[in-house]
């Protein structure tokens, strides 16, 4: 197996050195950063750079055609939100946008060559019922999920499963904390509304406040088990730290609040890993502020084994012998974070055996 | 860019809305409807299948009044009008 | 160089191992396969379009047509598609195993090349227009398009309509015209020299195999064609051979609603779909003999009147 290069981090980070690439360099850059959601994003880091032309013909359509897609989905969004807040108008409650769906709302260079998938929205616990009543009868409903899964959602995570629309196939995430109740963490989402920052032209909808987006983007990071697009998620937290520090306050709000909510632990190894992928420009003296929540050098050195792969694009040229083991590895850890031993186990059971017997669709036959 | 792209083929037309990237069609008498009301805004559904009934040179029947109503519904749905 | 100019053993052997590197039209692919009869229906099909060293250079889609695995080798063995080291699909029986690899093409263009607004209609050329052959499954459409493509039209696809955004114009991409069922002996009758490969059967549409596009069509493939009319085939047992206008704004409906990528593609899917839609000549064409339609087709190439002047 040839040597592992993850040429998608290397583009991001050095987008003028590109020029030095082969076709077959950029024949694996374009395969590797389509696996990881990047495409997009690559050709916006590009055009801030002023390098879209180092791309070679016969390449470029794959990026144009990404972007073509990204900014097709941000209107989507857009438009969603505002179906959803229409849906909740009768509740007045705040309705607080979360990730990639505040990116848009906010208008975040963290929006900008992205891909979207569902929407993740913050609402009170006590208005859950009224939350999904509402939503459903404006047409979104619990779907494509089996009964185990959404047992698993109602019961164990205390969440409404994913709501998808009837019509326009759009999915919603409806959360009342930014992680589940069994995991080892418990930010409290009255501090996160506290802070909250109302999105403009809009009633009732708004973002979390920055050093909170930054810090649910890393816990997210850490916390979730799915990883494949956790380069995409690295380079969101790259993209929302280079565009709030230009406000000199912010990285010393940013470690006064890790140490309020708790999250001092996830942001630190979110911060360790954009370093290592993205070069994100940090402060000396914000590593300092941060060095009490290193874990120690032994855990460190696994979790850098682990998460130097797992946070890797997902292609077979980015691998090497030890990477399965360490997106599976990574993948148990989320959940035991998010969930006691003895609902783990038979819960990761039955997705191994679950996901045997789901895969793929018919091809259509001209 | 305007929120709504319009495009007229003939008596018919179609309609991109940039909002939510919905497509619809208006058929004839909808067309119509929407260009009568769009050159004059006047103010009662009455007042415009009159204006419209004079445009296409037929007599405001129940019959007519109806298909009015039903095209101002689903020109207020679309959103190329709005509802009082 | 063209496929057609390599060593059968060479081309194998490559394709076995390494893989192809082989343009079709604006699309590069590099095919990955084991299987003879994937190799077989390349060879056949294929020899007009270059190939090149994959090695040193770019290509679109990374695709291999290769059996799952070990265990299914000799009880109802299959063959999977996996496109840059994904499956999209689940196996099929290995029979259809050249199919799948055409179906899978079909399925890398509309999925991704969004540079285009892919409309799912065939389309031919004569006379400098192009006429677009929108049709559901059952209508006719792919032994209309042989037999035109066979009578002097140039095949610019038999399945993928691909717009470029920018221009307007039909991008060609004349890969095998796929047939089914009756059409299969239909087109075999009609043109003896028309190559045909092996059939596959019992695939979800029944018997399918592939006709191989004409060389000209081929020496063509880089010529983008200006769009004339949109026809909507319909064959009807004892049917007289009859062109009706039809609505435009329902026609362009019908394409927004069948194109592959209009929803991904925002306002300007509605620009490039209604400035087709105004330039071209829009029809019902109801026939139930080959040789009138494409003596129909053929009266209509000759008046020769766009509607627009580009």
């Amino acid at each position: 197996m040839a040597a592992p290069k993850n040429l998608v981090s290397h583009a991001l980070c050095n987008p003028d050195a590109l020029h030095r690439y082969s076709l077959s360099d950029w024949d694996l850059l374009v395969r590797q950063a389509r696996r990881a959601g990047l495409l997009a994003r690559l050709r916006h880091v590009l055009e801030q750079h002023k390098r879209l032309g180092v791309i070679p013909a016969e390449a470029r359509w794959h990026f144009d055609a990404a972007a073509t897609l990204g900014a097709k989905q941000q209107i989507a969004v857009r438009w969603e939100v505002g179906k959803i807040a229409e849906a909740l108008a009768g509740l007045a409650i705040p309705l607080v946008v979360l990730k990639g769906g505040a990116y848009v709302m906010a208008g975040l260079p963290a929006a900008s060559g992205r891909l979207f998938n569902d929407i993740d929205i913050l609402v009170p616990r006590d208005q859950l019922g009224p939350v999904e009543a509402a939503l459903m009868l404006a047409g979104w409903h619990p779907s494509g999920l089996s009964d185990y899964d959404q047992r698993y959602y109602r019961r164990w995570m205390h969440e409404i499963p994913p709501l998808q629309h009837v019509k326009r196939a759009t999915v919603i995430d409806v959360h009342h904390a930014i992680l589940p109740d069994t995991a080892r963490y418990h930010p409290d989402s009255a501090k996160l509304r506290s802070r909250a920052i109302p999105v403009a032209g809009m009633k009732n909808v708004l973002v979390l406040a920055p050093e909170d987006m930054v810090l649910h983007s890393a816990t997210h990071l850490f916390h979730d088990g799915e990883l494949p697009h956790g380069l995409r998620d690295l380079t969101d937290l790259d993209l929302l730290l280079r565009h709030f520090a230009f406000d000199p306050g912010f990285w010393n709000r940013l470690a006064t609040r890790a140490d309020e909510l708790e999250l001092s632990r996830p942001l630190f190894y979110a911060l360790r890993y954009v370093r290592h992928f993205l070069a994100t420009p940090i402060p000396q003296d914000f590593d300092g502020a941060m060095e009490h929540a290193s874990p120690g050098a032994v855990p460190l050195a696994m979790m850098d084994a682990l998460f130097t792969r797992a946070l890797a694009p997902d292609h077979a040229s980015c691998e090497d012998a030890f990477t399965p083991f360490a997106r599976k590895a990574a993948f148990i850890r989320a959940h035991w974070l998010r969930m006691p031993p003895h609902l783990l186990f038979p819960h990761l059971f039955h997705k191994a055996f679950a996901r045997h017997h789901e895969n793929g669709q018919e091809p259509k036959p001209a | 860019m305007a929120r709504f792209q319009i495009k007229c083929f003939e008596d018919e037309a179609v309609i991109f809305d940039t909002a939510s990237g919905d497509t619809h069609y208006l058929k004839p008498l909808t067309l119509a409807l929407y260009q009568t009301s769009h050159e004059s805004p006047v103010l009662t559904s009455a007042e415009i299948a009159q204006a419209l009934a004079q445009r296409l040179s037929l007599a405001v029947t129940p019959q007519f009044s109806l298909l009015v109503d039903e095209a101002l519904t689903s020109l207020r749905q679309i959103g190329l009008m709005e509802t009082p | 160089m063209k496929l057609c100019q390599m060593s059968p053993t060479d081309f194998r052997r490559q394709l076995a191992g390494q893989g192809v590197w082989l343009r079709t039209g604006p699309f590069s692919l590099r095919v990955q396969s084991r299987l003879p009869r994937v190799a077989e229906g390349l060879a056949e099909l294929y020899g007009q379009f270059e190939v090149r060293n994959p090695r040193l250079t770019f290509a679109d889609f990374h695709i291999e047509v290769n059996p799952p695995g070990v265990l299914r080798r000799w009880f109802r063995p299959q063959v999977n598609f996996s496109f840059d080291g994904e499956l999209p699909f689940k196996p099929l029986p290995l029979d259809q195993a050249y199919p799948m690899l055409e179906w899978g093409l079909n399925w890398c263009v509309s999925m991704h090349a969004h540079q285009y607004l892919i409309i799912h209609a065939a389309v031919v050329e004569k006379n400098g227009l192009a006429a677009i052959l929108p049709a559901p499954p059952g209508s006719g459409k792919s032994t209309l398009t042989a037999g035109l493509v066979l009578s002097g039209w140039r095949l610019l696809s038999d399945e993928l309509t691909l717009i470029d955004r920018k221009t307007g114009w039909i991008q060609p991409l004349p890969r095998p015209v796929s047939l089914k069922n009756e059409s299969i002996p239909l087109i075999r009758a009609f043109s003896p020299q028309a190559f045909i490969n092996r059939e596959s059967h019992d695939t979800a549409k029944g018997t399918v195999a592939h006709m191989r596009p004409p060389k000209e069509s081929v020496r063509r493939q880089h010529e983008p064609a200006r769009p004339g009319w949109v026809i909507f085939p319909k064959w009807e047992a004892a049917a007289a051979t009859t062109l009706t206008p039809r609505s435009k704004a329902q026609t362009f409906m019908f394409l927004a609603q069948n194109a592959f990528n209009y929803s991904h593609l925002g306002a300007d899917g509605f620009r490039v779909g209604t400035t087709l839609i105004e330039q071209t000549e829009c029809y019902d064409f109801h026939y139930s003999r080959l040789d009138q339609a494409i003596a129909a087709f053929d009266r209509l190439a000759a008046t020769m009147k766009p509607s627009a002047i580009t």
